[in-house]
């Protein structure tokens, strides 16, 4: 508006303008084929997105910590000094389970119970158990 | 009633919230934003990218992204949220659209009937015109006007859409580009003065 209050014309051509502008706008929006079917269904596309990243929300924090707790429990167990040993090929890592003692008996179960089945009955096993088992 | 301040009411009245009833709550709160934002959002995307259907496709990806990215996010930062997502989006596909133009060799139709220099308001007839010439030359101006606007820095285009064209006022307009109301004003003074420089020829 002017001073004088009668409008301005070029403020009133400037308001025309952008209202057809505006409407313009509006328009080719509204124009768009299928516009309210399509918007529905990327709004329910977005919902069940949403359930879905809600539901699972839960399972980021949880399986982090799970999967720090594994790598750690992978961790202890093979850098602790008692898991250093590797068995060896040959059968000797049975001594370290076995004391000296039972392990000699244990080898010689075979040869007793084969000098049972050999000697008579009364003659003492002592006096022969060395050269029987060089034989 | 926002979920948020619901919740809170309820732990002050000492109730007990079941995480069923909350997620049902969120479901009908983001039903209704997407429902409120997305004719607006179909306009701006219409407007920027020149294609209802490039349009719809914008539009139905932001929601999704919205949804997978930030729906636990509080609802009060949607709005916001879902501005950034859809301009982000929308350049995206201005800039797909350029790479597939620079392959196709189709430059001439990137900016318009006339391209990049084309005033924005040459095709606006004057008042006393007759409606349907004046509808068809608004809207080939309007498209010659988005070609500007593409070319200003995002935070002004944001405000131009805003303000001028979606005649939101200087709050609305701040909470959704999540700013002060004086950067409003300041962006938009100098969308203004950046696009009169296109505009000023038309009103001598």
């Amino acid at each position: 508006m002017s001073k004088s209050g009668r409008k301005d014309p070029a403020i009133s051509e400037s308001r025309e303008r952008l209202a057809a502008l505006r409407s313009a706008y509006r328009q080719a929006a509204a124009d768009a084929a299928h516009a309210e079917a399509r918007l529905a269904a990327g709004r329910a596309r977005a919902l069940d997105a949403l359930g879905g990243s809600r539901r699972w929300s839960w399972f980021r924090p949880a399986s982090l910590a799970a999967g720090i707790g594994i790598a750690a429990a992978l961790m202890i167990f093979v850098l602790l000094p008692g898991n250093t040993h590797t068995p060896s090929a040959d059968g000797t890592g049975m001594q370290v389970v076995l004391s000296g003692q039972d392990y000699a008996l244990y080898q010689n179960l075979d040869f007793y119970a084969w000098l049972a089945m050999q000697q008579p009955a009364g003659h003492p096993v002592g006096n022969h158990h060395g050269s029987s088992r060089g034989s | 009633m926002p979920v948020t301040a619901w919740m809170l009411m309820e732990q002050n009245r000492g109730r007990e919230i079941s995480p069923r009833l909350v997620a049902v709550k969120v479901e009908t709160e983001f039903d209704h934003f997407l429902r409120e934002v997305e004719h607006r959002a179909l306009r701006i995307a219409c407007f920027r990218l020149r294609n209802p259907e490039d349009a719809l496709d914008a539009v139905q990806d932001a929601m999704l992204r919205l949804a997978r990215s930030y729906g636990n996010r509080p609802s009060e930062e949607w709005p916001r949220l879902f501005q950034r997502i859809l301009e982000n989006r929308i350049c995206d596909g201005l800039r797909r659209r350029r790479t597939r133009l620079r392959f196709t060799g189709n430059l001439t139709s990137a900016g318009g009937k006339g391209g990049d220099c084309e005033d924005p308001f040459a095709a606006v007839p004057a008042p006393g015109a007759s409606n349907p010439e004046k509808t068809v030359a608004a809207a080939a101006s309007l498209e010659a006007l988005a070609a500007a606007v593409s070319r200003l820095p995002r935070r002004q285009r944001e405000v131009f859409t805003l303000r001028v064209l979606e005649s939101l006022d200087v709050g609305q307009t701040s909470r959704l580009m999540g700013c002060s109301a004086g950067s409003v004003k300041t962006h938009l003074h100098r969308a203004l003065k950046a696009l009169r420089v296109v505009l000023e020829p038309h009103y001598e």
